[in-house]
């Protein structure tokens, strides 16, 4: 019981930060939201696989709200090791799983956040259909952010300080924007970059929230193809089976990363 | 719960950074209630010892038990009866002194109120604070504040004092009193000298990774001699100047200064010779021997030991060379 009040106090402590930082709160919930009206809002007659292009793309922004957490955890995690605030935590009775849980709870607050604010973008001003399979769909995201969060702890153990954290963060960022199919389907990419593409660890996690919202089949889909079928309960959960497969893989894959590389304290010099 | 009388043991205990070794066999015992001060030059290894016995990090050799659990592996069960004030650690800048003491309470099974802390260590007018703008003295006593606010059983206090004005410092040293008084178990590490002298019931001092003397401070400054010093006298030269019986004569400029194992005898003969030369010993001292005395002299034996051994001592560039 004692452990769920550490991490609630853990999760208070992130959540006013976050919000009290501006860099965090510009990086960390207003970038997919403005990158989103961006692209999305000259999409809004056309369609793709039978449903809005505008809130196709939107559903895809919610993808990269994970990644643009990422960015902002992995900011967060080492500067507060360089600060000593870890150190500081770990002199508590606090057990690091509870400082774990409460950090990255409070980020998943904000994603989810994000989420619905796009999520009412999508159906509100780009006549998205509401999710197909909301039990699916909420699924995926916490399976993705989870994927996402670790990565940001793997990866903080690679950053040496605060300053080169962009250096880490900003190609993720980059290749997940451009590469996982969050504005526009992985087939308009040209061919040699497909393979790598698939490879990126947010391709499956865009895909089956695309499936879970719509309820149809995508991972096919091309701008000039035509609408897809529609899935029923069983096969909407079937189709994003393997993406979420591939996700717990990734998610497996970076926990070992985390555990390995993760540092409560900086190298001294 | 039995009270075993002794709340640290550390035996033998080593610590390397690669080829470096930190701390090379220090063994201490630290009895309940006590104020125990471990000195030392930077680079002696205090911090990395006490960083051991916090749970920080496991010993690589010998063994450190604290209230009877292992530091390393039992660290939160330790902890809610520890406080740790750390040589330095960080804060979240974003937010006030009050909003930091809130965020910590609930990260303890049995805080003190907010006001109550603030109010020890003499924050209470800066709880609206941010952190950020907060001085290194005031950033200290907001360490100190979150050390004890669990009111721990055993305090560990890492250089509690640096960065502080003098007043900041005696109402330190005031607090840490207090807290003794009121029965916790206080192991302060720190290189000023009269800190240890005013606040510790046993010291221990620590060089080059190791513990080259411990004891009561009474026991520690036994068989070491006093300082009778004054200027030299209007036309006298160090060569006009009487030996004292059992003394050791140093004259540096024209500050006087002897040592001596029994002042008394000593001062009569000073007496009796200014009296002949007719001249005044305005200035003088007569001083009982301190810690930084016996400090120096430790210090300056070891630095020889080591150079008759051909060794050299690690100075701070093999130490980052070796991390």
């Amino acid at each position: 019981m004692t452990w769920t009040r550490y991490a609630h106090g853990q999760l208070l402590l992130s959540w006013k930060v976050f919000w009290r930082n501006r860099r965090s709160t510009f990086i960390g919930f207003l970038l997919p939201v403005l990158l989103d009206l961006f692209v999305a809002a000259p999409l809004r007659d056309k369609e793709i696989g039978g449903v809005s292009a505008a809130g196709y793309v939107t559903v895809g922004f919610i993808g990269l709200a994970l990644v643009t957490s990422f960015v902002n955890l992995l900011n967060a995690v080492v500067a507060r090791r360089d600060d000593l605030v870890l150190k500081r935590l770990r002199g508590t009775e606090v057990p690091p799983s509870a400082v774990f849980a409460g950090q990255i709870g409070a980020s998943g607050i904000v994603v989810l956040l994000q989420a619905v604010v796009l999520g009412t973008l999508s159906v509100g001003l780009f006549h998205a259909p509401l999710p197909a399979d909301p039990a699916l769909l909420l699924l995926t995201l916490v399976a993705g952010y989870l994927l996402f969060a670790l990565l940001a702890v793997a990866l903080s153990g690679l950053t040496p300080s605060a300053e080169t954290s962009p250096l880490v963060a900003t190609p993720v960022l980059m290749l997940c924007m451009f590469g996982a199919g969050v504005a526009t389907p992985l087939s308009s990419l040209p061919s040699w970059l497909q393979g790598p593409a698939h490879a990126l660890p947010l391709t499956p996690v865009v895909q089956a929230l695309r499936t879970a919202w719509f309820g149809k089949s995508f991972g096919q889909e091309s701008w000039n193809g035509g609408p897809l079928a529609d899935l029923s309960f069983l096969h909407t959960w079937q189709s994003a089976g393997p993406a979420l497969l591939i996700t717990a893989l990734w998610t497996a894959g970076v926990l070992l990363a985390a555990r390995r590389l993760f540092r409560w304290e900086p190298r001294r010099a | 719960m039995k009270e075993i009388p002794e709340v640290i043991e550390v035996v033998e205990l080593r610590q390397s950074y690669g080829d470096y070794e930190a701390v090379r066999g220090a063994s201490f015992t630290v009895r309940r209630g006590e104020l125990f001060a471990l000195l030392g030059t930077n680079g002696a290894g205090k911090t990395t010892t006490l960083e051991v016995v916090e749970g920080y990090r496991p010993p690589t050799a010998g063994t450190v038990r604290v209230l009877g659990l292992d530091p390393y592996a039992d660290g939160p069960a330790l902890r809610r009866r520890t406080g740790v004030m750390l040589q330095e650690g960080g804060f979240f800048k974003e937010l006030t002194v009050r909003e930091t003491v809130d965020a910590w309470r609930r990260f303890s099974g049995r805080a003190r109120a907010t006001a109550d802390v603030l109010g020890q260590v003499r924050l209470d007018t800066k709880a609206g604070t941010r952190v950020g703008q907060l001085s290194g003295g005031e950033r200290r006593r907001l360490d100190l504040a979150l050390a004890v606010l669990n009111d721990p059983e055993l305090l560990f206090l890492d250089e509690p004092t640096t960065g502080m004005d003098p007043e900041a410092r005696r109402n330190t040293w005031q607090l840490v009193r207090e807290l003794r008084a009121a029965g916790t178990t206080v192991v302060l590490t720190t290189h000023y000298l009269e800190e240890a002298q005013q606040l510790a019931d046993r010291v221990a001092i620590m060089d080059a990774g190791r513990i080259t003397a411990t004891g009561t401070v009474a026991e520690v400054l036994s068989g070491q001699r006093s300082r009778i010093t004054f200027p030299l006298p209007f036309a006298t030269t160090a060569s006009d100047l009487p030996r004292l019986p059992g003394a050791d004569l140093a004259v540096q400029g024209d500050a006087v200064s002897y040592a001596v194992a029994r002042t008394a005898p000593a001062l009569a003969v000073l007496h009796d010779w200014a009296g002949a030369r007719g001249v005044e010993l305005d200035g003088i001292e007569v001083r009982h021997a301190s810690l930084e005395d016996v400090f120096l002299a430790l210090a300056g034996d070891q630095r020889t030991a080591s150079d008759d051994h051909g060794t050299v001592r690690p100075d701070h560039h093999s130490k980052a060379a070796a991390r």
